[in-house]
């Protein structure tokens, strides 16, 4: 977790236990609405403080990234959502055709094996496929990736605004109140890219974008003393903090779906996946010079 | 029309030479294999506090994922480095080899034996 939220939920903190006491002294009577006490606020975003990070997932991405290049042909073979910017390209990818067009000069059963078993097939399905399997990978390890960086930026947003609504609340004269609470309604809202089912031949996975609207704390006209006004700002602070854990797991629900999903279409195209042994490992057969 | 013995020494070669090129096609499954089964997703989606599914989100879904791309990987690189190995000892056994061939013939070799270990 970023030092800046570490921060500002320490800010956050202190100016509740000011704003707490300022309440108490301007009423004789205080009626303390505040949900949870100053003290507690750091707890309520303790879990945010140790979540997955963006950069967490770089070392994966680049490793997978990697892989894909290698079995590249530089001819695509994904959409432009799975590739996100990949470029990569394998010179070898292209020595197994190399090979076949040698081998179709011989006769005999092993030439008909290696161009049945092995060149054809290795250009449609089994390369092409090997590639689109790892471009999903690459793809769900930046779904989840984007997750948590949405969820940091929503969660120091929440934090920024809560303290700014507190303060808010105890420069406002009571004439405009709803101020602070508009603040605090305004949290930001987790965007996550997830994966999606569905298949056709050989493979193909498609993404898609989803946005999560992330609800307000309830704001509206508000009839209450000013020294009640920022025992409801907590109140929004803490329910923007449940909207954020409840979008955080929706998103990630949707990217173990689709993982799911994704192992489902892989054992489905298992046969399209890998060469199927030939005779021509396994009993090498003969490769005659044409008479 | 047969190969005169000239087409034939020319077409062995040839094959011999490109078929050692199966080796590098399948290495570079095998290396994206191994860069595959590097990644450990356990570590980057550990969480506390109960955030999102779990204490480790997907991980178990990414492994599964991870394990099968590993596996077929593996299969279509070693397949590539054994079918070249193979179609190399075809030619050699119908024709002879020069000895050129012969020393690159036993490069992958030994290449191979690296690979299986």
């Amino acid at each position: 977790m970023s030092a800046e939220l570490r921060k500002a939920v320490d800010s956050l903190a202190r100016t509740a236990a000011i704003v707490h006491l300022w309440s108490k002294e301007l009423e004789d009577n205080f009626f303390d609405i505040w949900p949870i006490q100053p003290d507690e606020v750091p707890g309520v975003f303790e879990p945010f403080l140790s979540m997955p990070t963006e950069k967490s997932f770089e070392p994966l991405i680049t490793e997978v990234t990697s892989a894909m290049a290698l079995v590249s042909n530089g001819t695509g073979g994904a959409g432009a959502e799975l590739l996100r910017g990949f470029t990569g390209a394998n010179p070898a990818m292209g020595y197994v055709s190399q090979v076949g067009h040698d081998v179709t000069r011989w006769e005999g059963a092993a030439q008909a094996a290696f161009d049945d078993i092995y060149a054809g097939p290795f250009e449609v399905p089994v390369r092409p496929n090997q590639f689109l399997c790892l471009a999903v990978l690459r793809s769900s390890l930046f779904a989840e990736a984007a997750i948590w960086k949405e969820a940091e930026r929503s969660v120091l947003d929440l934090v920024q605004q809560a303290e700014k609504a507190l303060y808010a609340a105890i420069e406002d004269d009571g004439s405009d109140w709803g101020f602070a609470l508009t603040v605090i309604g305004a949290v930001a809202g987790v965007v996550s890219t997830v994966l999606s089912g569905g298949t056709t031949a050989p493979v193909v996975f498609s993404v898609i974008s989803a946005a999560a609207g992330v609800g307000s704390a309830a704001v509206g006209e508000t009839q209450q003393a000013p020294g009640a006004l920022p025992g409801m700002v907590v109140a929004g602070m803490l329910d923007g903090v449940d909207t954020i854990k409840r979008a955080i797991t929706a998103q990630e629900t949707k990217v173990r779906d689709g993982l799911d999903d994704f192992l489902g279409a892989l054992e489905q195209s298992a046969p399209h996946l890998v060469f199927q042994r030939s005779s021509l490992t396994e009993r090498p057969g003969v490769l005659e010079v044409p008479a | 029309m047969g190969w005169t013995a000239e087409q034939l020494a020319m077409h062995t070669g040839e094959l011999i030479k490109d078929a050692g090129l199966l080796d590098d096609a399948g290495r570079a499954f095998l290396d994206a294999a191994a860069h595959v089964s590097g990644i450990s997703p356990d570590s980057a989606m550990s969480r506390e506090g109960g955030l999102g599914i779990g204490d480790h989100g997907p991980a178990a879904q990414f492994r599964a994922v991870i394990a099968v791309l590993d596996a077929n990987a593996s299969s279509v690189g070693q397949d590539l480095v054994d079918v070249g190995f193979i179609l190399q000892q075809m030619v050699r056994d119908v024709s002879g080899v020069d000895e050129a061939a012969e020393s690159g013939l036993k490069d992958i070799a030994s290449r191979l034996e690296g690979c299986h270990r």
